[in-house]
């Protein structure tokens, strides 16, 4: 049996006095791709940020490998090896590319100039080799998940976890992008990835969870929620709004 | 005489040490979202310490300056502790309102501790004024635009080129980020505070050979220094330079040509100018469009 990378019980997270998350509970496994699938509106952002303490939950509790980080500062989690691809990429848009990407390795290094694991990140995606010294604000969206993707990477996590990658990038942008997320996974990465393309997300996932409303409305293996009509309504809705 | 040559060099020397703060405020306003109230407060800090330890052990002129540093050194400590972690401030509207009890506080101890005295330097390259062009130079002009270059030169190499210049600039452009990457916030605040408060002695040490200081000097440099960084577009190091060497020298202007008692007014004036023409761009410079 694989073992739990993340595991959350009972996370509530309001927006101000509105509760939208309501006592969610999920696990990621180590070396597995989990999937936290939902319509716009859903609450997964929601439920992202406050299992990494970027919000406070109202309640609940959060482990990362077994170590309780409940109400743990987003700094802590971050050096406990849990990297976060934000919703909208949110690069430094007036860092060079290269300093963004430098940016990832602080857990890691106090130096500046090693940059470990830059080459790695380079031969995942090479679109970003020419762009290293141009502002990451002038990138495409393409390159600029690109960009989030890799400086999350360049922390070697021992957590991936990515917000819609997928979101505002044409179909071909997606399947790039998807590309190289089955190449993490094939290089063992441990990822939660959150998505509204729900088919797009059971292809690559081993375990999937439908959030509705705040709530996990279902779960299971990703092969056999793929048939589920809750899922079928999410990629309908992902289809209509792109 | 020469009326001009001479206005334009007691604006540099003034002017420079507006720049200074306004550096500050721009240091700051990039790493927390923050006005800093107490910035004029460091000038005057840095002033102060730098009159006693020269009134009281009489020792080399640079000793008392590296005593003005440090007292900044501390003042910035005391601020991030005040702001960030007493106050668990997060957003910049607190921290923008802990600034100014904390400007409150500053003064307020050293007028305990002084007593209202006032405090000067002698000038430190020479009390003997330099002519040139049939007007007079102060020294301290020389040196207050040397302190300003290098000050401006070594920031923007110290903003670019290093691994804790890039982590405030990556501040600057998203902060939440940043945490997520593994630097509590904290830490953003405590580097912008020291740097700004360094600035504002070094300043303030500067200031003291032209006029005297004492604990109430602060406020009226902090605001014209917040003028001079509005002027330069908040958060633009070298804007911030020219902001504060402008008003400097239309300062000196309008109390050459006209009346020193007018001199206090330009830096509003330039002020409100600014807040009715560009009402927008007080933080303006923050928010960056994402493609
Ligand atoms: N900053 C916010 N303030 C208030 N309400 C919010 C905020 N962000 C999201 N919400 C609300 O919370 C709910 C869940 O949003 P979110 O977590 O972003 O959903 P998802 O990521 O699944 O699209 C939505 O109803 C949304 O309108
Ligand atoms: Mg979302």
């Amino acid at each position: 049996m694989t073992d739990s990378a993340l595991s959350v019980r009972d996370l509530r997270v309001a927006h101000g006095r509105l509760e939208v998350v309501h006592g969610v509970s999920f696990e990621a496994r180590g070396g597995q791709v989990t999937c936290l699938l939902g319509t716009n509106g859903a609450g997964k952002t929601t439920t992202i940020r406050g299992l990494l303490g970027l919000q406070t939950p109202r309640s609940g509790t959060v482990t990362v490998g077994g170590t309780d980080v409940s109400r743990h500062a987003p700094h802590r989690l971050a050096r406990l090896g849990v990297a976060h691809v934000p919703e909208g990429r949110r690069v430094f848009a007036n860092l060079s590319v290269r300093d963004n990407l430098r940016m990832g390795t602080l857990t890691r290094t106090r130096r500046w100039r090693e940059e470990p694991g830059l080459d790695h990140v380079l031969h995942t995606f090479p679109e970003l080799t020419p762009k290293l010294k141009d502002a990451a604000g002038v990138l495409s969206g393409g390159q600029q998940q690109m960009l989030a993707i890799g400086r999350a990477l360049m922390s070697r996590p021992t957590l991936l976890i990515l917000d819609e990658p997928s979101m505002g990038l044409s179909p071909k942008l997606v399947s790039r992008i998807y590309q190289a997320l089955a190449g993490l996974r094939d290089d063992g990465h441990t990822i939660l990835l959150v998505e509204q393309n729900a088919r797009l997300a059971l292809e690559l996932a081993d375990h999937a969870y439908v959030l509705e409303t705040g709530h996990i409305a279902e779960s299971g293996p990703a092969g056999e929620l793929i048939a589920s009509a809750r899922v079928q309504e999410i990629y309908l809705g992902s289809q209509e709004e792109s | 005489m020469n009326l001009l040559l001479q206005v334009v060099f007691a604006g540099l020397s003034v002017g420079a040490v507006y720049a200074l703060v306004a550096v500050g405020f721009g240091v700051v306003a990039n790493g927390t979202g923050a006005v800093n109230f107490a910035q004029g407060e460091y000038v005057m800090v840095g002033g102060v310490v730098a009159g006693v330890v020269h009134e009281v052990w009489h020792p080399p002129l640079p000793v008392s300056v590296l005593c003005a540093v440090a007292a900044g050194v501390v003042a910035g400590l005391v601020t991030e502790l005040a702001v960030s972690r007493f106050s668990g401030a997060r957003s910049a509207e607190i921290i923008t309102i802990a600034t100014i009890g904390l400007a409150v506080a500053l003064k307020a101890a050293v007028l305990l501790l002084t007593d209202r005295k006032t405090y000067g330097l002698p000038h430190f390259l020479g009390e003997r004024p330099l002519r040139v062009g049939g007007a007079v130079a102060d020294t301290q002009t020389l040196w207050n635009l040397a302190v300003v270059f290098v000050v401006a030169v070594g920031l923007s190499l110290f903003f670019r080129r290093t691994r804790q210049g890039t982590i405030l600039r990556a501040a600057a452009d998203d902060p939440e980020v940043v945490t997520s990457l593994g630097v509590p916030f904290h830490s953003v605040a405590r580097w912008v505070f020291v740097i700004a408060a360094v600035l504002g002695a070094l300043g303030g040490a500067g200031l003291a050979p032209l006029s005297v200081m004492s604990y109430e000097s602060g406020t009226l440099l902090g605001l014209k220094g917040f003028a001079a960084a509005m002027l330069g577009g908040l958060g633009n190091l070298y804007g911030a330079v020219i902001g504060g060497l402008v008003i400097g020298l239309v300062e000196a202007a309008v109390a050459g040509y006209g009346s020193a008692a007018y001199g206090d007014a330009v830096a509003f004036v330039i002020l409100l100018i600014i807040l009715f023409t560009r009402p927008t761009g007080l933080f303006s410079q923050r928010k960056v469009v994402r493609v």
